[in-house]
């Protein structure tokens, strides 16, 4: 079933086209990793989809209904987005910030049900972030910080989660931690979009690979057919070292190619 | 070693014993501030005074004079504490405080001409009429400024360019003031005070302060949720155009009214909700009323304090709360620079 539909999507800042004519589709039950270059509209496309940007041209379903015709509310409840590097303005406990993602489904004059409760605490286990549920988010290191603002995601049980680069700043046991649990919410019906920058992690987990680049799709599809060494050397003028490993695609960045990149495909 | 969480408990956030000290911290200051004053009068003699029929001196003063006093700086303070608990909250900034966006010295201005223009000497409504007024025009014009985002930058600077504006324009009043005494009068009441004021000035400016704080205490949850950011604030539900509108209109309303009555009460708006975050466990949701309380507490002790430090000359209100503000913010900035260390 198809969750999220985006169809000839084009939004520019200013004179600046930063997507043109994209089309994207999200069905229940996949995962798929968004990559690409450093500017080429990840994030944009990220916040068009969650409708935090309205896009000059074509438009983004939500289970077939169109996001401008339903209001903030109602998209909240279905769908959750994960802002790069999470901020925390003040310094409130891990389970208070979890209990944020409630925010969508309760009551706005109630307290939180035992219902939101078991949510904030499910949410906070499968993030292995249980035990510092009481501390305030000031007082955590990095990675449990980000355990934890994933777990706020995941605490609104949406059926569309589009996370902004969730592993950046993880140890790679934490990155293998936070990227089983997508795959394991996708399996469950959810479908989720990560954006990233590690090629390998995102091959190991990712059912479909997307590259941006120059406004546009260059790429879609298996992770082993995506990155290819023509879609790396185009997208982000690199060569890299192509190998696999039980059925898994790895790719280790080797050096420049002599191509500018930002202008390899139009 | 940490302590082990079970699951589903439940945690309890913040202080457990502050509300109900900051409820008896209120009645007190409340009923110190119906004990003192010029005339002696006891506390049976205060409750006798306020609930029976009779028109001796006594109840004379207690009714007319120190309850309608009293009232003013409940609501006054309430309002100051709880506006700067929102402002703080939605520009995610711990020294934010109501005047910040302009309405405080709009309605200052519009009182100040009042004087300058000798109507406020025709009718005594004439001078929180006067102040409301600037303070509608100064929310207007910082709306118009800041324009139809959502954004908190642009509501800063508006606010900023405006308060400049409107205390050059107080300023030029007090250079162009027709006599010394106007003058003085506009320096005295820039000052900031509680003291002869009417239930006229109860009845005129309680229902703006109320539905002000009404539509101030609406915003809890989506101040909740810009703890995340905007962008996260968004995608939980809440539409910023709407809150942000909700702010300037409640401020506007609620700390126009209170200024346009009492004067510049500074520093209680910024250092209420300052010192009762942490006691709150950092939510905004949940510092809005403890700010509320705090306010009222607040200035109403204040209030006492300056008619109990000099009885024949009173201090302002305002340079009080100034007066032991600035010290405050200092500790602030020391407290601060250690963190930076």
């Amino acid at each position: 079933m198809t969750l999220l539909h985006a169809s000839s999507i084009g939004i520019s800042f200013g004179k600046v086209e930063v997507i043109s004519d994209l089309d994207f589709s999200l069905s229940s039950g996949e995962l798929v990793g968004l990559i690409g270059p450093n500017g080429a509209g990840k994030t944009t496309l990220l916040r068009v989809m969650a409708g935090l940007l309205r896009p000059d041209r074509g438009d983004v379903r939500i289970v077939g209904r169109p996001l401008q015709h339903l209001g903030r509310r109602q998209i909240a409840k279905s769908l959750a987005y994960l802002p790069q590097g999470g901020e925390s303005h003040w310094a409130v406990t891990a389970s208070t910030l979890v209990m944020l993602g409630r925010l969508p489904h309760r009551d706005p004059w109630r307290s939180p049900s035992d219902t939101d409760w078991k949510a904030v605490d499910q949410a906070l286990v499968a993030c292995d972030a249980l035990q510092f549920k009481e501390r305030p988010v000031s007082q955590l290191s990095g990675g449990e910080r980000a355990r934890v603002f994933l777990a706020r995601a995941l605490a609104s049980e949406p059926r569309v989660l589009l996370a902004d680069e969730p592993v950046s700043g993880l140890d790679p046991g934490h990155q293998l931690d936070v990227m089983t649990k997508l795959r394991g919410l996708a399996r469950s019906g959810a479908g989720i979009v990560v954006v990233m920058h590690d090629l390998t992690l995102a091959a190991r987990f990712c059912d479909r690979i997307v590259v941006l680049h120059n406004r546009r799709m260059a790429a879609e599809g298996n992770p082993e057919d995506v990155l290819s060494p023509t879609v790396l050397d185009q997208c982000y003028g690199i060569r890299a070292f192509h190998s696999s490993a039980g059925g898994n695609t790895i790719v280790v960045p080797l050096e420049r190619t002599l191509r500018e990149p930002g202008h390899g495909v139009g | 070693m940490t302590a082990v969480s079970v699951p589903g408990e439940r945690i309890q956030e913040g202080w457990p014993l502050l509300y109900p000290l900051l409820i008896l911290a209120v009645i007190a200051a409340f009923s110190a501030s119906l004990l003192v004053g010029p005339a002696a009068i006891g506390l049976s003699e205060v409750f006798k005074a306020l609930f029976s029929g009779n028109l001796e001196t006594t109840v004379l003063i207690v009714r007319e004079v120190r309850l309608p006093r009293a009232l003013l700086g409940l609501m006054i303070g309430a309002t100051l504490g709880l506006a700067g608990a929102a402002l703080q909250g939605f520009l995610r900034n711990p020294l934010a405080e109501p005047g910040l966006i302009g309405v405080s010295a709009c309605a200052s201005l519009g009182a100040v001409l009042t004087f300058y223009t000798g109507i406020a000497g025709l009718f005594a409504l004439a001078l929180p009429i006067g102040g409301m007024t600037g303070a509608c025009i100064g929310v207007l014009l910082v709306q118009a400024l800041a324009g139809q985002g959502q954004s908190q930058m642009t509501l800063i600077l508006a606010g900023i360019a405006v308060t400049s504006f409107a205390a050059a324009l107080t300023s030029l009043a007090l250079n162009l003031a027709p006599n010394p005494f106007a003058a003085l009068e506009i320096m005295f009441w820039l000052m900031g005070s509680l003291a002869d004021r009417s239930f006229q000035h109860v009845w005129l400016s309680a229902p703006f302060m109320i539905l002000g704080c009404l539509m101030l205490a609406t915003l809890s949850r989506p101040l909740d949720a810009l703890t995340l950011g905007e962008d996260a604030a968004q995608t939980l539900g809440f539409d910023l155009r709407s809150v942000r509108y909700r702010l300037v209109i409640g401020t506007a309303l609620s700390v126009g009214a209170a200024t346009s009555v009492a004067g510049a009460i500074g520093f209680v708006g910024l250092v209420v909700p300052h010192l009762l975050r942490p006691l709150v466990g950092n939510r905004p949701s949940a510092l809005l009323p403890a700010s509320a309380l705090g306010g009222a507490a607040l200035t109403l002790a204040a209030d006492v304090i300056v008619r109990l430090l000099s009885p024949g000359r009173e201090i302002k209100l305002g340079v009080l709360t100034a007066l032991v503000g600035a010290p405050f913010f200092l500790v602030l900035l020391l407290r601060y620079r250690k963190r930076m260390l």
